[in-house]
């Protein structure tokens, strides 16, 4: 299908010669697509980003969620309980904004699967900040997200972070 | 559809790996020429964009060098895409921090766009790092 198009603007300003991080322009357009089935997939995945991860609303994740969820990223384990506690654990609740705050550059579905991939900042052992990308990658089944993978290592820090601390403009 | 009653998705996804199985499998200088645009903007963080420092990278594993250590190994876990887009995730085998000698399976991400059935933009999960990768002979940047 020919529906999706990634339209990209600079995120940020990085010094001559680097490569400037890339946003998309409008979140909106990155949840179309002509198949209805991947149209409500992204729906469901982009609703769940905004409404659990971002504003840390543990008791809205069993709308979302199914209850045999697995995790891959290596530092949660399996299961809705699981997800629910980390989710309080981690970050603050927050009310339920209309958009991802998180730099996203696209959000891409194909057949079971949606993955969506984000700007993240970090900062080199010189001290200077640089541009990577995160990435989280779901699967749904029945109207419920069933399983996620993501590129996290094994690293006790995780269990405490708020990716809604990466912002661009933190 | 195409001709051959093939996709977009499928066709950029084709190209996609026949770069991947060509560029980093077997540094071939010419998988790049085929299927990576002039103008390749590059968001891994090791390189610069341009297609030339891809064929650079090329050269690098064609010929072996002592400063390039190659990815450890990766095994193609799935493939998603859908319009200009192209996402690739990798299994790959992880040193287990908390269990000495140990590995367990972590998951690395590519992202491709492409245009007219060109490679030209790449984004991936990979950190810093601390010197750049350089040719042999090639003095510090």
């Amino acid at each position: 299908m020919t529906d999706y198009h990634t339209a990209l603007i600079p995120g940020a300003q990085v010094p001559e010669g680097q490569t400037p991080p890339m946003v998309a322009a409008d979140q909106q357009a990155l949840l179309a697509s002509g198949d209805p089935v991947l149209a409500a997939n992204k729906r469901l995945c982009y609703d769940m980003y905004r409404t659990v991860l971002q504003a840390g609303q543990a008791d809205r994740v069993r709308d979302f969620i199914g209850p045999h969820y697995i995790q891959h990223n290596p530092n949660v384990v399996s299961g809705v309980e699981a997800l629910e506690g980390f989710i309080r654990n981690s970050r603050p609740q927050r009310p339920i904004a209309p958009t991802i705050e998180l730099p996203l550059v696209a959000i891409v579905a194909e057949r079971d699967m949606v993955q969506f991939t984000f700007v993240r900042k970090e900062t080199g052992e010189d001290g200077q900040p640089y541009y990577t990308s995160w990435f989280d990658l779901f699967r749904i089944e029945n109207g419920r997200i069933v399983e996620h993978w993501d590129p996290a290592l094994k690293s006790p820090d995780m269990l405490k972070l708020d990716p809604n601390k990466k912002k661009l403009d933190q | 559809m195409n001709d051959a009653g093939q996709s977009l998705e499928d066709r950029n996804t084709a190209i996609v790996l026949a770069m991947w199985e060509g560029v980093i499998g077997r540094g071939d200088t010419g998988a790049v020429m085929r299927y990576i645009a002039p103008d390749y903007v590059q968001h891994a963080v090791n390189l610069p964009s341009g297609r030339e420092h891809v064929l650079r990278l090329a050269e690098m594993i064609s010929k072996g060098n002592a400063d390039f250590k190659p990815p450890a190994h990766k095994s193609l876990f799935k493939t998603i895409a859908q319009g200009d887009m192209v996402a690739v995730i990798w299994e790959q085998q992880q040193d287990d921090p908390t269990r000495p000698g140990e590995t367990y399976t972590g998951h690395a991400f590519d992202m491709y766009r492409l245009e007219d059935g060109m490679i030209v933009e790449h984004w991936d999960d990979t950190r810093k790092w601390p010197t750049a990768w350089k040719a042999k002979g090639e003095a510090d940047a």
